[in-house]
């Protein structure tokens, strides 16, 4: 290794990132019963407090993941980072600054959005230039081309794979958090609660008997943009046993976004109170978390698959 | 990047110029009932919760926000009738500053650390090039090792015939 600024460096680095995203995790949840043990005071580390410390951190290491691929070996001149950053970055600029027009505010949604473009455009850019080195070779369509370059090299390009799922799950992350609307309020049967371009009509409170829970059910007739798209059933659970109440989502999935439909409970006028969320981008976090197993699975089957003709090999 | 600057520029204006569109309003009940846990069994974040406790409290910050009282005040109130343990995040003070701080000592120190193991390297390497080791003609050095030079003959030896051994089964 010749210099710091490296891919081995980055590569460095983006562990240390990891690392410290285990340690904050580990820190969090065990530190109530750290701190009930020395102060005597009960406190709690929940969300709030991951979404403060954690979200740096992992936008910290989607940054590196970008400028990883980017970064030569042994050593990264001058010209080389010039080559490399200057089209990622202009992207990463231009995706913020269409962003901004929708309303996207706030230091890390938009460090988000510009490291999503940026390692977006770098794992882009790894591939036109395999399938650009491999032209001489390969002279089929588009698609081909990029799975025959896969296949001649998976652990690198199981890599840059698992860095788009990465950037799919930001994404995913981003749109849910950001682009989150809420309604709530009581409903009487036949009244109807707007959320989005979501109508949700009150059809009816059930109450009924599940093993050891009592359960009572709000029937919810979804409407999107006035088409009916179903029945959704939102239920309250109280396990007798226990004594505790356990609220049962009802949830309307769609590829672009969740419809949480929550019943809070029955009012004394009989009104049922309904919370619902709309989650833009759920799917994404899923597919984002899907495409990450691939890429590993794709990475590492490239070894596995060497060891097993070794060892088949006379 | 010049020719770029022009498109650069242009979006920069429209991106002034146009009105915020769909992200989510900053409202003032969800900024206090989403930092706050709901002290029963359910463990929910305030804004999520659907339990009486829960309905209580939402209903308490929000006639705190229609009274014109100030953030600060509402959860002071909140917690001197439930406590500490109904704040998501811990007050940062006394003991409780540890969790704050030590993620991002941590993160600071292990970045030293890289850094000072990288810099090593980087002048290992240098010292050995400056004490006439064999260098190749790209300017590398074929081994970073305090071994013996048959060592290192011994060991470039096995990883070629590794890397000619991969090399055959991939084709």
């Amino acid at each position: 290794m010749e210099a710091i600024v490296s891919r081995e460096g980055s590569f460095l680095f983006n562990n240390v990132l990891f690392v410290a995203l285990t340690f904050a995790t580990f820190l969090g949840t065990t530190f109530p019963v750290l701190s009930e043990a020395v102060t005597g005071t009960k406190i709690s580390v929940s969300a709030p407090f991951f979404n403060r410390v954690n979200v740096p951190i992992a936008l910290a290491l989607l940054l590196l993941t970008g400028a990883g691929p980017v970064l030569s070996w042994k050593r990264a001149t001058a010209s080389v980072l010039k080559r490399n950053f200057v089209l990622p970055a202009f992207l990463g600029t231009v995706a913020l600054l269409v962003a901004l027009p929708f309303g996207v505010t706030g230091v890390y949604p938009l460090v988000c959005i510009f490291g999503a473009a940026f390692v977006t455009a770098t794992i882009v850019m790894e591939f036109a230039r395999g399938i650009q080195a491999r032209k001489s070779v390969e002279t089929g369509a588009l698609p081909s081309q990029v799975t025959h370059l896969v296949q001649k090299n998976k652990r690198r390009y199981g890599g840059y794979i698992v860095h788009a799922g990465m950037v799919i799950l930001f994404v995913g992350v981003l749109g849910s958090s950001v682009f989150q609307k809420e309604a709530h309020g009581p409903l009487r049967n036949g009244e109807a609660l707007a959320i989005g371009p979501y109508t949700l009509t009150l059809r009816g409170v059930t109450e009924g008997q599940r093993q050891n829970a009592s359960l009572t059910t709000a029937i919810l007739d979804v409407a999107r943009g006035g088409r009916f798209v179903g029945t959704e059933h939102a239920s309250k659970a109280f396990y007798s046993k226990s004594q505790q109440p356990m609220t049962e989502v009802a949830l309307h999935v769609t590829p672009a976004e969740d419809l949480y439909m929550i019943l809070g409970g029955v009012n004394e006028d009989g009104s049922a109170s309904i919370q619902a969320y709309i989650n833009p981008l759920v799917s994404f976090v899923w597919v984002g978390g899907l495409v990450m197993v691939f890429g590993t699975i794709l990475a590492a089957s490239d070894k596995m698959r060497l060891r097993r003709e070794e060892k088949a090999a006379p | 990047m010049r020719r770029f600057a022009p498109a650069v520029l242009l979006l920069l204006a429209l991106a002034l110029l146009a009105p915020p569109a769909s992200s989510k309003p900053r409202d003032p009940v969800h900024e206090i009932t989403s930092e706050i846990i709901c002290p029963c069994s359910c463990g929910e974040v305030l804004s999520g919760c659907t339990c009486d406790t829960g309905k209580a409290m939402q209903a308490t910050v929000e006639n705190g926000i229609k009274a014109g009282k100030s953030k600060k005040a509402i959860v002071g109130a909140l917690v001197a009738q439930y406590g500490e343990v109904i704040r998501g995040a811990p007050k940062a003070e006394g003991f409780n500053l540890i969790v704050w701080v030590a993620p991002f000592a941590a993160t600071l120190l292990g970045f030293a650390i890289a850094f000072w193991i990288l810099r090593r390297w980087v002048s290992r390497r240098r010292a050995l090039v400056a004490a006439g080791g064999s260098v190749r003609p790209d300017g590398t050095l074929p081994f970073p090792s305090g071994r013996s030079p048959e060592g290192d003959v011994e060991s470039l030896r096995a990883r070629a015939e590794e890397e000619l051994r991969e090399l055959r089964l991939r084709r």
